[in-house]
């Protein structure tokens, strides 16, 4: 399988004077097409400094990430973030879904912040996929949990990006709905070969991944085979 | 299942119905006033034309060529003369008016008008004054004799009075004592031209009316007749002649009042909107919204709630006080005016539109600070669904002035303070306007220039 993301020499450092802190130390790694990455650490280890550079939401001090070829900091601020809502998905810990839309808006919306209308179609089929036709008509507010981390799922999957980036997505859910959530990203891993990065701190659901990479003070402390951790 | 365009360009369920309001309140109030202090000012311009004359300038004790410089200036509209041949007494040395005669073009801007009969057509025929029947204790019955004593300063300059038996032809009413007239006596007792002309030495009153344009630049005039009489403005009638010119002033504080209100009720209510909304647009950034995206999210449906109820608050604010004036003449004798400036509605409305705009420049700046990340707030309230907000209707409207919603109460001190602010100069203005028509009804008898 190809590379999809490369990230070479990765530091983020906070603070202008000594002692500096770093977040992220030197990084690299690549992330292959496909695949079911997770990313796990404790607290204050980077993982989610990682994720939010990987995502374009932050810019590291040094080094440089890769999706698809395009080093994501060569870009102006608006080019990224066209990029951003054309190759990356996200799902969010706490699920910020927009409180004014419907469900089925909040799905449609990447695609309209791009411009084109939706694949209507596509996002059916992944409704149909998550058990969501119900609730479509639904605001977030009238929805469960895990109904709505569902439905940003649903959201980060409709514009088929390259990589889907999950910062705890379980952590705002109780087990149930958080296996069923660990069950519908492996399956969209499988059914519709989306690469998927998983940042958690929940060694359990990080060991449903192919492949877990842990961090410790910014570094890479070791990267295994899901079943090895 | 709705596939909806209006998705990602900001269907917002938000609430609009404060800026709404405010708009509305904002171009009502503001218009309203503007045309209410125009048209005031028209009535009362227009009363006292008929109280102290129409005319803008008067040069007395005058002679014939001043009288034809000005009647020909190309500033001048039109200009009157009144003669004054002598001055009626009582026998006793007492004044009780001026005997002479004035032209028609004079009774027309003058306003002169006649209770009863008609001017005196030959020598000894004679129209007097109402309020100088009444000072001599002679009744309006026209035909009757009268005796006149007519003083008059005689050809050596010695003071000759003569007695003249007229035959009464017509009652005048009253306006000499409301004139200014610089201590100069006008006429009060009307006598025919020819009979004028047969007393010595009679003095020249010139009386003019300037064209629109030109109005305010009467004292361009005062070179014409600098060594030929006394030139005196009409600032009874043209307030901008005299010191009292103050309803500009109650109308420039009440636009202030408005504007600033409003501005900072719509600074208020778009700050407490984007805080409800941050976290929203943080969330569309991330999903990859360009800045100008998120601007356009925030401001398109609020731009369409400012055209629609900035156009509301416009129509209303010139057809509701033409409305109250066409009520107001059916009910009141005197006539009001409806009176629109297109300037100064205009000004209001750029003035006003500027506000807006300044207002919402501190909302741009705001969206321009939205980060890529934000505080993450949990969304999930199973049971409520706070976001169906109810629609302003005419059974609720009064919720504008919940107090127990902090952006209602805010905007209800707004409101209330604009209301209040409006009520207070309407009030003095009312009690400038009752006293008005009270003058003109006779209840006040001696009528005095407002203040």
């Amino acid at each position: 399988m190809d590379d999809i993301l490369l990230v070479s020499s990765l530091s983020k450092v906070f603070g202008q004077i000594e002692p500096k802190v770093y977040a992220l130390n030197d990084l690299s790694l690549s992330i292959q097409s496909k695949s079911f990455t997770a990313i796990v650490g404790r607290s204050g280890s980077g993982k989610t400094t990682l994720l939010n550079i990987i995502g374009g939401l932050d810019t590291p001090s040094s080094g440089e990430v890769r999706i698809q070829g395009t080093n994501l900091y060569q870009l102006k601020d608006t080019a990224r973030t066209v990029f951003r809502r054309r190759h990356i998905g996200y799902v969010f810990q706490f699920f910020n879904l927009i409180p004014e839309l419907t469900a089925y808006e909040n799905i449609c919306l990447p695609s309209y912040l791009d411009h084109h209308d939706p694949d209507f179609s596509f996002i059916n089929q992944i409704i149909q996929a998550l058990g969501l036709e119900s609730k479509m008509h639904k605001y977030p507010a009238e929805l469960s949990g895990g109904e709505q981390q569902r439905i940003a799922v649903a959201r980060a999957l409709s514009c088929k990006p390259d990589i889907l980036l999950a910062d705890e997505p379980t952590g705002n859910l109780d087990k149930q709905s958080g296996d069923e959530l660990m069950e519908l990203l492996r399956f969209s891993n499988c059914f519709f070969e989306q690469t998927t990065v998983l940042v958690t701190h929940d060694l359990d659901i990080a060991r449903t991944a192919e492949r877990i990479i842990t961090l410790e003070d910014g570094r890479i402390l070791s990267d295994v085979c899901g079943g090895k951790l | 299942m709705r596939s909806n365009n209006h998705a990602a360009k900001g269907r917002y369920r938000g609430s609009n119905k404060g800026l709404a309001a405010i708009l509305f309140l904002i171009f009502f109030l503001g218009l309203s006033s503007i045309i209410y202090t125009d048209s005031y000012e028209k009535t009362l311009e227009e009363q006292r034309k008929l109280s102290y004359g129409a005319w803008h300038f008067a040069v007395y004790d005058t002679d014939v060529t001043t009288y034809q410089s000005l009647a020909s200036h190309a500033m001048v509209e039109s200009a009157g003369q009144m003669e004054i041949g002598g001055l009626a007494t009582d026998g006793n040395g007492g004044v009780l008016g001026g005997v002479g005669y004035c032209d028609d073009a004079l009774m027309d801007i003058g306003n002169m008008k006649l209770l009863d009969g008609r001017l005196p057509r030959s020598s000894n025929e004679i129209a007097v004054e109402a309020s100088r029947l009444n000072l001599m204790g002679i009744s309006y019955e026209l035909g009757q004799q009268i005796p006149i004593v007519i003083s008059f300063e005689g050809s050596d300059g010695e003071i000759v009075e003569k007695k003249h038996e007229f035959t009464l032809c017509g009652i005048v009413k009253n306006y000499s004592s409301y004139w200014k007239s610089d201590s100069y006596w006008l006429v009060s007792f009307f006598v025919s031209p020819e009979l004028c002309q047969e007393l010595p030495q009679p003095e020249l009153y010139v009386f003019g009316q300037l064209k629109p344009t030109y109005a305010g630049d009467v004292d361009c005039l005062t070179v014409l007749c600098a060594d030929s009489g006394t030139f005196v403005k009409n600032g009874f009638t043209y307030l901008q002649y005299s010191d009292e010119n103050t309803p500009a002033t109650n109308s420039v504080i009440l636009q202030t009042v408005i504007i600033l209100a409003g501005c900072i009720a719509i600074i208020i209510l778009m700050n407490n909107d984007l805080n409800q909304r941050r976290n929203s647009f943080i969330t569309m950034r991330i999903l990859g919204a360009t800045k100008p995206q998120v601007i356009q999210n925030f401001f398109q449906k609020k731009i369409l709630v400012i055209l629609l109820f900035s156009a509301a608050g416009i129509a209303c604010g010139l057809f509701l006080p033409y409305l109250v004036v066409l009520l107001l003449n059916t009910v009141l004798s005197q006539p009001v005016y409806f009176h629109i400036i297109v300037g100064h509605v205009l000004q209001t409305v750029l003035l006003f539109f500027a506000g807006l705009v300044f207002s919402l420049v501190f909302s741009l700046i705001r969206l321009f600070q939205i980060p890529l990340r934000g505080k993450p707030v949990q969304q999930v309230s199973v049971q409520s669904r706070p976001k169906h907000k109810k629609k302003l209707r005419a059974n609720n409207t009064l919720s504008l002035l919940d107090p127990a919603s902090y952006s209602k109460k805010l905007l209800s001190i707004a409101l209330t303070f604009i209301a209040s602010v409006f009520v207070f100069i309407s009030h003095i203005k009312l009690g400038g306007t009752i006293r008005l028509m009270l003058n003109f009804h006779g209840i006040i008898l001696k009528i005095i220039p407002l203040e």
